[in-house]
């Protein structure tokens, strides 16, 4: 068998080389990618990074300029929406407001051809409102309901057709922090018990990141890096997706050193930093401008006349501010130098340790396992 | 009962006066008096000359042919509208380029800039002798007449009432939710069924208020029949201007009044309720 097609049957969705213009903005610039069977994906950026449009793109509302979208090995481009595989989970759920709860998840089905027969679309019907744990609500009017539930009649009106993959277009973004907390979980468990693939597009990275199996971070049409959420947080491959997936301190400087896997970085005030290079990311050049990127959770605060660090990178500074939040505490600390560093401390060290109060003179250090030297764009 | 509910009720009081009262004397009173009148008697020089008689209902089957006229041209006048305004309603409100859809609505609504009797008068021109039918005999087409025919007076209500008809079906189409449609087309909707099972159920209230606005206001009508129907089409309006001002037969002119009167508050009631009970979803109102 050629190698392709049994490429194609693994995959659910590529895109090759897919442009999309409107007018004279490039909304999606040159992309390729692809989405394996069964996965979680999701398309992760700011606002009008080609997120919603790449997602569009595979609805067929939109038809790209350039380029190959496929769906299960079969080019769709020209197919129009009505014709696709594929059903959509829209941000403001779009639930006919002329139609009970029953006539809207049926609706797919009615636009079969040839039509089900009406206890079957009935039976159906109520399979899936179980599914979707709104058993008896099906006489409902769309809006007497909540917007959990609203979205849960979304949710069943797509999955009722058996798409080989649901869109899903930030359908937490207009609910309350609890309920999305609730319905993250719930969307998970669905996407295991169903089996198809989920194309999630979101810009909330907590959202990404605790649903995703991968995730595409977008930046002005293009992909910056795919990956699952630990590679995304552990070895992102520029500021951009350092600062994007959770937060991270950046010191900046030049490169003066180079081995095949780590970076020797000096700053503006002298001090030397060394980190690994994430792997996938472009390789920096002796004299370029780099950044160090360390995230807070990895940086020790000691107090400054503890001499307990060895080959660590140890910086003196002062606490401006810290924040008590539970599990671990926040600080801030100004550095000699290097700027403000923000540094998470688990509870478990600070029992041990004494904690510290703003004005107190403390050493902060990591490793150099814990820094990543990034090329600062 | 809460203690703020006196002084709102005197304001809603005072609020509603000048429409009240206006209601009372410029509707509810001159209908009374069409209502004694249409029981009176004609003077001799004529006029009222008071009395009670039965005499001008029993002959409104004088008239009938003008109650025949209306009561088909009306309905008809109407529906022909609907069927031209709504596809053009339907283009300015989802298909139309954002930056032309302003100037598309101007130009819907200039010709009300001028008189309807002059537009009408115009349409005299046109359909008569030595316009379309001029034309059309050009092309080898002979003796097509237009004026003075119940189609002439059809073409002169669509082209008078369109603008009617057009606006509060543009409203609903236009505060449709146009993701609605992609849902529609996504879950495997083809064009046609999308307008048929969406696009078309949530524009029904503009449908039934344009329909409404022209279907009333064509029931009153005298203009257009008048000019381009050329006294052999007849309405009921030109039979009460002929009544009331030519034979000055006001008694008989009132009960032909009362009883359109009748006929239109049983025919909208009778229509409101059909459109109001219809499934239009959550903006059940008319407007």
């Amino acid at each position: 068998m050629p190698k392709q097609s049994s490429d194609s049957q693994e995959l659910d969705i590529e895109f090759r080389n897919v442009t999309k213009r409107f007018e004279n903005v490039v909304a999606v610039d040159d992309m390729s990618l692809s989405v394996e069977r069964g996965a979680f994906f999701s398309f992760l950026g700011p606002s009008g990074c080609g997120k919603t449009t790449s997602l569009r793109l595979i609805a067929g509302f939109d038809q790209p300029s350039e380029g190959d979208v496929f769906i299960s090995g079969k080019s769709v481009v020209g197919i129009p929406s009505h014709k696709r595989p594929v059903n959509m989970v829209f941000q403001q759920y779009a639930l006919f407001p002329h139609m009970d709860v029953t006539d809207n998840i049926g609706y797919g089905l009615r636009q079969r051809n040839p039509k089900p027969g009406k206890q079957e679309i009935i039976k159906r019907v109520d399979e899936t409102l179980e599914m979707v744990r709104l058993s008896g609500y099906g006489k409902r009017r769309v809006w007497e309901l909540s917007g959990g539930q609203q979205q849960r009649v979304a949710l069943a009106r797509a999955l009722i057709n058996h798409p080989t993959c649901l869109l899903l277009d930030e359908p937490l973004a207009a609910l309350d922090r609890k309920l999305r907390r609730e319905m993250q979980i719930e969307l998970q468990t669905l996407q295991r018990d169903v089996g198809i693939t989920f194309i999630l597009v979101t810009h909330d990275q907590e959202e990404a990141l605790s649903m995703s199996d991968r995730i595409c971070i977008m930046r002005e049409g293009q992909i910056i890096q795919t990956g699952s959420p630990r590679e995304l947080y552990d070895e992102p491959v520029d500021r951009y997706v350092a600062d994007f997936v959770g937060r991270t301190n950046f010191f900046d400087g030049d490169v003066i050193d180079i081995t095949a896997s780590t970076a020797t970085v000096k700053s503006m005030s002298g001090q030397i930093f060394v980190g690994s290079q994430p792997k996938g990311a472009t390789a920096l050049a002796k004299g370029s401008k780099a950044c160090v990127a360390v995230r807070p959770e990895m940086i020790a605060i000691k107090a400054v006349n503890d001499a307990s660090h060895s080959s660590n990178i140890s910086i003196n500074g002062q606490v401006m501010n810290r924040i008590f939040l539970g599990e671990h505490s926040e600080y801030l600390v100004a550095t000699e130098g290097c700027g403000d560093v923000m540094v998470l401390s688990p509870r478990s060290t600070e029992s041990m340790n004494r904690s510290f109060v703003p004005g107190d003179h403390v050493s902060i250090s990591w490793g150099p396992e814990a820094a990543l030297v990034i090329g600062n764009t | 009962m809460r203690a703020d509910s006196k002084p709102n009720r005197w304001l809603t009081a005072a609020l509603l006066a000048p429409t009240s009262l206006w209601f009372l004397f410029m509707l509810i009173f001159p209908l009374i008096v069409i209502l004694i009148f249409s029981f009176g008697e004609r003077a001799a020089v004529g006029g009222y000359a008071g009395g009670f008689t039965l005499e001008q209902y029993a002959n409104l089957p004088s008239r009938l042919k003008a109650f025949q006229n209306t009561m088909i041209i009306a309905p008809a006048g109407t529906l022909i509208s609907l069927l031209v305004a709504y596809p053009l309603a339907y283009y300015l409100a989802l298909r139309v380029d954002r930056r032309y859809k302003l100037l598309l609505l101007v130009l819907v609504i200039v010709p009300f800039w001028t008189s309807l009797l002059v537009r009408t008068y115009a349409w005299i021109f046109i359909l008569g002798g030595r316009g379309i039918p001029t034309l059309l005999e050009l092309i080898g087409i002979e003796g097509v007449r237009l004026i003075n025919t119940p189609g002439a007076v059809l073409i002169g209500i669509v082209y008078g009432y369109l603008p009617l008809m057009v606006f509060p079906i543009f409203v609903s189409l236009e505060k449709l939710d146009k993701t609605l449609l992609e849902a529609s087309s996504d879950l495997g909707g083809s064009p046609f069924k999308t307008f048929r099972q969406i696009t078309l159920p949530l524009s029904m209230p503009g449908i039934a208020t344009g329909c409404m606005l022209v279907f009333i206001l064509l029931m009153g009508e005298f203009l257009i029949p008048a000019f381009l129907g050329g006294g052999k089409v007849y309405f009921i309006g030109n039979a009460l201007v002929d009544l009331f001002l030519q034979s000055r037969n006001w008694p008989f002119g009132a009960a032909v009044s009362v009883t359109l009167v009748a006929i239109m508050l049983i025919t909208v009631s009778l229509y409101m309720r059909m459109t109001m009970r219809s499934k239009t979803g959550r903006d059940e109102s008319l407007m």
